[in-house]
């Protein structure tokens, strides 16, 4: 079954998180990837890293500049998306379910309460 | 002639602010520690600040992820190296000028990507300057990007790279520009490419390519466009002594700051 975005929780900072089972997949939106336009490079964390809610945990390089990914939400990195370094074009094509980027063991479930609906994130993007 | 370090000046437009400094040449890592401190020095009040210089040596700075391709033996490879924060290609930092400018903002932060108005607006104003000089500047319409090339397959040398807002003459890179986002806001970096090096022989610089037979010709420019009720830049002298001594600092100053304004309005 695919992910659609309405099952999603967003930062303003256009990264999006799915939680199940105590574990958050993490990616980037479809408007932070068009903003991106040409993707040429991805750091990402290492499993075993913390990421904090809010924070950097990597960065995404186009072909003009270099931003940072901040996480969702804090824990442990269980699972990196290595492979997707050499296929960013993923991100393009399916930025929900293929071009997810880590999974983190979730140290606190509530901070997903702070993130955007779909409905409020796709109006933050209409509205900058 | 100006001091390089005491040499700041405030301009003022509408409800922006620029702080502009013009500093004294200094090796790679300190003119690279500068620029990555310029978000933290923003004074209350100040919307941008806006830092030109050149360096005491001749230095590759290779952009952020970059690293020297293996058994790689160029003209370039024994300089002394640093690597920028902002992205883009490797440059070779000779005879030219870079600026830095930072511009502290929470919602450029939060943002992916390049900030295309930033871009366009500093190179419309260097394009417009030069051609007010009578070279035949615009932004490139090539681009040597695209989603597959990947940071190795990219040319390694920011000047052999091409995308739509670069400022070429005649098809010649002679500006190229990268930014990076942060938590504080925007940094963006520029080369402005003088005269070539012996340390990338084959990129000609601004002063190595000619000119229009007429000024004149050159006048009937972009202005008109992007700058409508700019003062042109006027060539003192056409000779290519006094251009190149117009090609300094606070020309640099002048034009980028022009572009800033119309980027922060």
């Amino acid at each position: 079954m695919s992910i659609t975005p309405d099952q999603l929780r967003f930062c303003e900072s256009h990264e999006w998180a799915l939680a199940q089972d105590g574990i958050a997949t993490i990616g980037i939106s479809a408007f932070a990837v068009a903003e991106l336009t040409d993707l040429v490079f991805m750091a990402l964390p290492k499993v075993g890293q913390t990421v904090v809610a809010g924070k950097e945990f990597g960065e995404v390089e186009s072909v003009k500049a270099v931003s940072p990914m901040y996480s969702p939400v804090s824990g442990e990195v269980v699972e990196v998306h290595d492979a997707l370094v050499n296929q960013l074009e993923i991100l393009n094509s399916d930025p929900y379910e293929a071009g997810w980027i880590m999974k983190v063991k979730m140290s606190d479930p509530n901070e997903l309460n702070k993130l955007l609906s779909w409905t409020d994130y796709q109006s933050q993007c209409g509205g900058s | 002639m100006y001091s390089y370090c005491n040499f700041f000046m405030v301009a003022r437009l509408l409800d922006s602010q620029i702080l502009s400094q013009i500093d004294s040449p200094k090796p790679g890592l300190e003119n690279m520690t500068l620029d990555e401190s310029m978000l933290d020095r923003i004074p209350a009040g100040i919307t941008a600040m806006l830092r030109v210089y050149r360096w005491s040596q001749p230095t590759l700075s290779l952009g952020h992820f970059q690293t020297m391709p293996e058994g790689n033996v160029a003209p370039w490879s024994n300089l002394p190296r640093v690597t920028r924060k902002t992205g883009g290609g490797a440059i070779v930092h000779h005879h030219e000028i870079t600026y830095c400018i930072a511009i502290a903002s929470s919602s450029l932060a939060s943002k992916k990507g390049h900030h295309e108005k930033l871009y366009r607006a500093v190179h419309d104003s260097i394009v417009d300057a030069l051609r007010g000089l009578g070279w035949n500047a615009q932004l490139s319409e090539n681009c040597t990007c695209n989603i597959n090339s990947g940071i190795g397959r990219s040319p390694f040398l920011c000047f052999d790279r091409r995308s739509p807002v670069d400022v070429v003459i005649d098809g010649k890179k002679i500006v190229g520009s990268a930014q990076r986002r942060t938590s504080q806001g925007l940094i963006q970096h520029g080369s402005i490419l003088l005269r070539s090096s012996v340390h990338a022989p084959h990129l000609p610089g601004i002063l190595d390519i000619d000119r229009f037979n007429s000024l004149e010709k050159s006048k009937v420019s972009l202005r008109e466009n992007a700058f409508p009720d700019a003062e042109p830049v006027k060539a003192k002298d056409a000779t290519p002594s006094c251009l190149e001594s117009q090609l300094n600092e606070e020309w640099c100053v002048e034009i980028v700051n022009r572009g800033l304004f119309l980027a922060l309005s």
